[in-house]
């Protein structure tokens, strides 16, 4: 009896600590879908009242203007590619950190992990020169090459946490039995890693989908340019077209949202807790 | 058999050597120019069709690609960028803050044989456009855009609190806006957010009539400055609660919900008048010279204003590339094609252009207000000649909007961004 | 696990595109950004100064009060965000209905880009016509109806850090894929026990993710020093340079030309990065596998 109220208050209390936080995480999006359906004179004059007419105009005003459809395709061939390397590197380099000692290990994890530590925003400079150097200014290969190496700090320290956290038993027997190296990776560590994977992958995407200041920088074509081109389209130095930005925003979020829901369900969900087992 | 051989041999020699001929010819000269003039820029769709007008004219040997760049910030990052570690683009806009790491890069071309050469020039800038602008006896810029920032106010808000007309001292001015406020309104738009933009605005207007347009010789020492800071602390009292902080969009957004009676910016602002502001906002809108200020050494119905973007080209090592180029330029100076600029845009060039008679009212009063104008002195952004005095400024102005700092160390802060 | 002598070579593959590339893309950077930290460079020219760029910042009463800024991000991010993101992971561990959709959602505003946050929450703050003035108004608050939350000296940091408190999405996701891959087994022994749903969160999930949590916090505190897009788009450092951040900072001087001194103001960030993260991962050490 005691502990079925018990039970009951910490079930009313969840569930209101998970709507308010749902609540406060939704509120950008549903304000940023309400604010791209207004005019810009209605937007200044009250950011959150209802519009009189809903401008569903702003949508194909700004697909058409901006040109949003091929910016996206950029950012989708750009930010998969990217991330594809990202995570074959970064857990290949995981791998062989938490499952192997040998000489310098320990430098190699904190270096790479201290590049958590830079600011990009810094290195604008370095990183322009370089590129050019290497003559792909200018081209989707430079910016995958950019965005794989900037996620490699976070990727790297996360899959090596993730990585030494799984339990060893399976991999023993199986380098006891002759599994040689690559197979270990292969058939054993990136299964059973693949919650860890999945989500490195997720942030990694995320992060190239929205970077901005090197995509700008790296790149001068419209063919090249990314989504996040075709939302600073409607500012300016004087001032900013908001709704037709806003709805710009909304059309280039459903993407990396869609990709989450992707990631997150086929991998995470599919495994269910007891196929993990010692 | 020998004449079916030579037969071989000269068609082969011809379309080798006619091949050889059209590849030469299509020699094309492409000229690269990363324009901020593009997307919602008001000047953005008359700049198309020049361009495009231009290639049609020289198709075949000359193209001018257009790179679009939607971000002032990195636009500026890029050009340094590309002046520390390569060259510069074929052509492109400098704004006032970049031109000096320009003119000492050594990268841009050197525009003055040509100027000296072509009477075009001469033609379509007025006397002494170029003297000031020079670097020893090179020329690296041509001076392009320009604006004026009088004040633009509402009518319709001023006659409610009793005025008919504006203010020319800022004793009245001050009064008036008590008025203003006692009828329910704001007087003026305000903000510290961003680079402070309308405030520093007026903060130009208040420096210029306190210390006459000489102002600038003595850079932050002058006196002035402090006098312009008891101004601005004095106007801060009379503007909306969201100044601090506020950007442009906010700051320009309180006028055109007519929330805010007196208001400025330059002229490509006057097309929102009519596109986002309220019902009849224009043809309420009036446009005066700043106030005076009591015992300043400035006059009556001087403007402020300044230099907004400038021509530049990097330099070409081809000499087919380097005339190529000058003939963009010469385009884009003709008076007709200003005029057309002008007349859609709202913008004000320095090149001389023969404007249609049905410009917006306001851009002709603006216009009319600067010809008339005893002076036309740059803005304290382009004037002070420290990148570090204008970046402290909105910091130095919120400070002292909001009493943490006096007059006195409000221009301190200035001098110590340094 | 120890190599096969024939396998080191395939060690060397495995971590030779990572080494390429973080020399590429971070050595060499780093090394001009430490190089030229000792120079007065502004774009064209450089000149060798020693160490004034370094004793000039420090002299600088805004620099350190960017630094101050960003412990109080960090300190916040560690000891407010981290911890509500394990309570929400080990909330919807549950499993309960409907917790799928309710990480995803919690999971938009990561996505979202920063910008539009940032737009939004300036307009929730707005003075005039901002929502949180008008609810506090509302609910009796009569003195917040045009108060200027971030540009008011007393309230501009807590509300620029304050908002970002409840984005839990980052981290919670990282914890609570870890939980996914916890045994039933415990779980099966503890309902035999009569245990109630809060003690096995508590007694069980909760020690079983600590490496994770502690990896967050890792995490957190290095991203809060990182701190950049909300600043800078939200306040750019104002009001009187009171909310500045590292990262701002250094944008600002780099954006007045003064390369030497904001290279000088990314090492010093760096050193604090790491002697955090050094600091960080040994408190840590015990509790983590090794």
């Amino acid at each position: 009896m005691q502990r079925d109220l018990s039970t009951n208050f910490y079930s009313i209390i969840k569930w209101i600590i998970i709507i308010s936080f749902v609540f406060y995480a939704i509120f950008p999006f549903l304000w940023l879908v309400l604010a791209s359906l207004k005019t810009n004179a209605e937007l200044l004059d009250d950011p959150f009242k209802l519009p009189k007419v809903f401008q569903f105009k702003n949508y194909t005003d700004a697909i058409e203007a901006a040109g949003l459809g091929r910016l996206i395709i950029n950012s989708l061939v750009i930010s998969t590619s990217a991330t594809f390397l990202n995570i074959l590197f970064s857990s290949m380099v995981a791998f062989a950190i938490a499952r192997h000692t040998f000489w310098g290990r320990n430098v190699l994890f904190l270096t790479i992990s201290a590049g958590i530590l830079v600011p990009l925003n810094a290195l604008i400079i370095p990183y322009f020169a370089i590129i050019n150097y290497l003559n792909l200014y200018d081209t989707r290969t430079g910016l995958i090459l950019v965005y794989c190496a900037i996620g490699l700090p976070v990727s790297t320290f996360i899959l090596t946490e993730f990585f030494k956290s799984i339990p060893k038993e399976i991999e023993e027997a199986a380098y006891l039995d002759g599994c040689n190296f690559v197979s270990r990776y292969f058939r054993i560590m990136l299964p059973l890693a693949l919650p860890g994977l999945a989500t490195a992958g997720t942030f990694q995407f995320i992060l190239c989908w929205n970077e901005f200041i090197y995509a700008m920088l790296l790149t001068s074509s419209t063919d090249i340019r990314t989504i996040q081109f075709g939302i600073s389209y409607f500012t300016n130095q004087f001032f900013s077209d908001y709704v037709g930005m806003f709805a710009a925003v909304v059309v280039s979020i459903l993407p990396s949202i869609t990709v989450f829901i992707l990631f997150q369900e086929k991998v995470i969900s599919g495994l269910t807790a007891g196929s993990v087992k010692g | 058999m020998i004449r079916s051989i030579i037969k071989l041999f000269s068609v082969a020699f011809i379309s080798i050597s006619l091949t050889v001929i059209s590849t030469v010819a299509s020699a094309e000269i492409t000229i690269n120019w990363p324009s901020i003039w593009v997307g919602k820029d008001s000047k953005a769709t008359v700049i198309r069709e020049l361009v495009d007008e231009f290639n049609a004219a020289n198709s075949g040997d000359i193209t001018v690609v257009i790179e679009e760049q939607t971000d002032y910030d990195i636009y500026g990052n890029k050009l340094v960028a590309q002046i520390a570690t390569g060259s510069l683009p074929d052509v492109f806009t400098v704004g006032a803050d970049l031109l000096d790491i320009m003119n000492k890069s050594g990268k841009a071309m050197d525009l003055a044989p040509h100027i000296a050469s072509d009477s075009h020039w001469n033609n379509v800038y007025p006397e002494g456009a170029f003297e000031s602008k020079m670097m020893g006896d090179k020329l690296f810029y041509l001076p392009y855009e320009l604006f004026v920032t009088p004040v633009t106010y509402n009518k319709k808000l001023l006659k409610a609190a009793g005025y008919d007309e504006f203010p020319d001292n800022y004793d009245d001015f001050f009064k008036m806006c008590e008025a203003v406020t006692a009828t329910g309104k704001v007087c003026t738009s305000q903000m510290t957010g961003k680079n402070g933009w309308t405030s520093m605005l007026w903060f130009s207007q208040v420096l210029v009539s306190a210390g006459g347009p000489d102002v600038y010789k003595n850079g932050l020492d002058d006196p002035a400055f402090v006098k312009a800071f008891e101004v601005m602390e004095k106007m801060y009292k009379y503007t909306t609660s969201d100044a601090i902080g506020a950007d442009a969009g906010v700051s320009g957004g309180h006028f055109l919900n007519e929330r805010t009676a007196v208001f400025m910016n330059g002229p490509w602002f006057i097309a929102r008048y009519t596109s986002d502001g309220i019902e009849g906002l224009h043809a309420n809108i009036g446009v005066a010279p700043a106030p005076m200020l009591k015992g300043g050494k400035g006059a009556p119905g001087g403007y402020v204003g300044g230099a907004q973007s400038s021509l530049a080209a990097g330099k070409q090592s081809d000499p087919a590339k380097e005339k190529a180029v000058v003939k963009f330029l010469k385009w884009l100076t003709t008076p007709e094609n200003v005029a057309r600029l002008s007349y859609s845009s709202g913008a004000m060039f320095i090149v001389k252009a023969d404007l249609p008679n049905d410009m917006d009212r306001l851009f002709t009063e603006m216009n009319n207000g600067k010809g008339n104008a005893p002076y036309v002195v740059e803005i304290y952004q382009n004037a002070i000649g420290s990148l570090a005095a204008v970046k402290e400024f909105p910091q130095a102005m919120s400070a002292l909007a909001l009493g943490e700092v006096t007059p006195e160390e409000a221009v301190q802060m200035l001098i110590d961004a340094e | 696990m120890e190599l096969k002598k024939n396998e080191v070579i395939w060690l060397i593959i495995f971590i030779a595109p990572t080494i390429a590339l973080f020399f590429l893309f971070f050595l060499l950077p780093i090394l001009f950004l430490f190089v030229t930290s000792f120079t007065n460079w502004n774009g064209i020219s450089a000149e060798f100064v020693g160490f004034e760029n370094y004793v000039k910042l420090f002299s600088k009463k805004t620099f350190i009060r960017s630094i101050t800024n960003n412990l109080y991000w960090c300190i916040t991010a560690a000891f407010i965000t981290v911890p509500l993101a394990l309570i929400i992971a080990l909330l919807l561990s549950h499993k309960s209905r409907g917790w799928k959709v309710f990480r995803t959602i919690l999971f938009i505003p990561q996505v979202v880009s920063s910008a539009a946050i940032a737009l939004m929450w300036l307009a929730l703050f707005n003075a005039e016509y901002g929502l949180v003035n008008s609810l506090l108004d509302t609910m009796g608050f009569s003195e917040y109806k045009n108060h200027n939350w971030l540009g008011a000296i007393r309230t501009a940091n807590v509300a620029l850090i304050g908002f970002s408190l409840c984005y839990v999405g980052y981290f919670m996701v990282i914890m609570l894929a870890k939980t996914t891959g916890i045994s039933q087994e415990y779980y099966d022994a503890a309902n035999i026990d009569g245990a109630s749903q809060f003690q096995k969160d508590v007694y069980i999930t909760a020690p079983l993710i600590k490496s994770t949590f502690f990896l967050c916090i890792i995490l957190a505190v290095i991203f809060n020093l990182r701190q950049f897009e909300y600043v800078f788009l939200m306040t750019a450092g104002g009001p009187a340079n009171k909310t500045s951040v590292l990262v701002v900072y250094i944008w600002n001087e780099l954006s007045v030309q003064r390369l030497g001194r904001g290279n000088a103001a990314g090492v010093i960030m760096i050193a604090i990065g790491a002697f955090l993260l050094i600091v960080l991962r040994k408190l840590f050490k015990s509790e983590t596998y090794n």
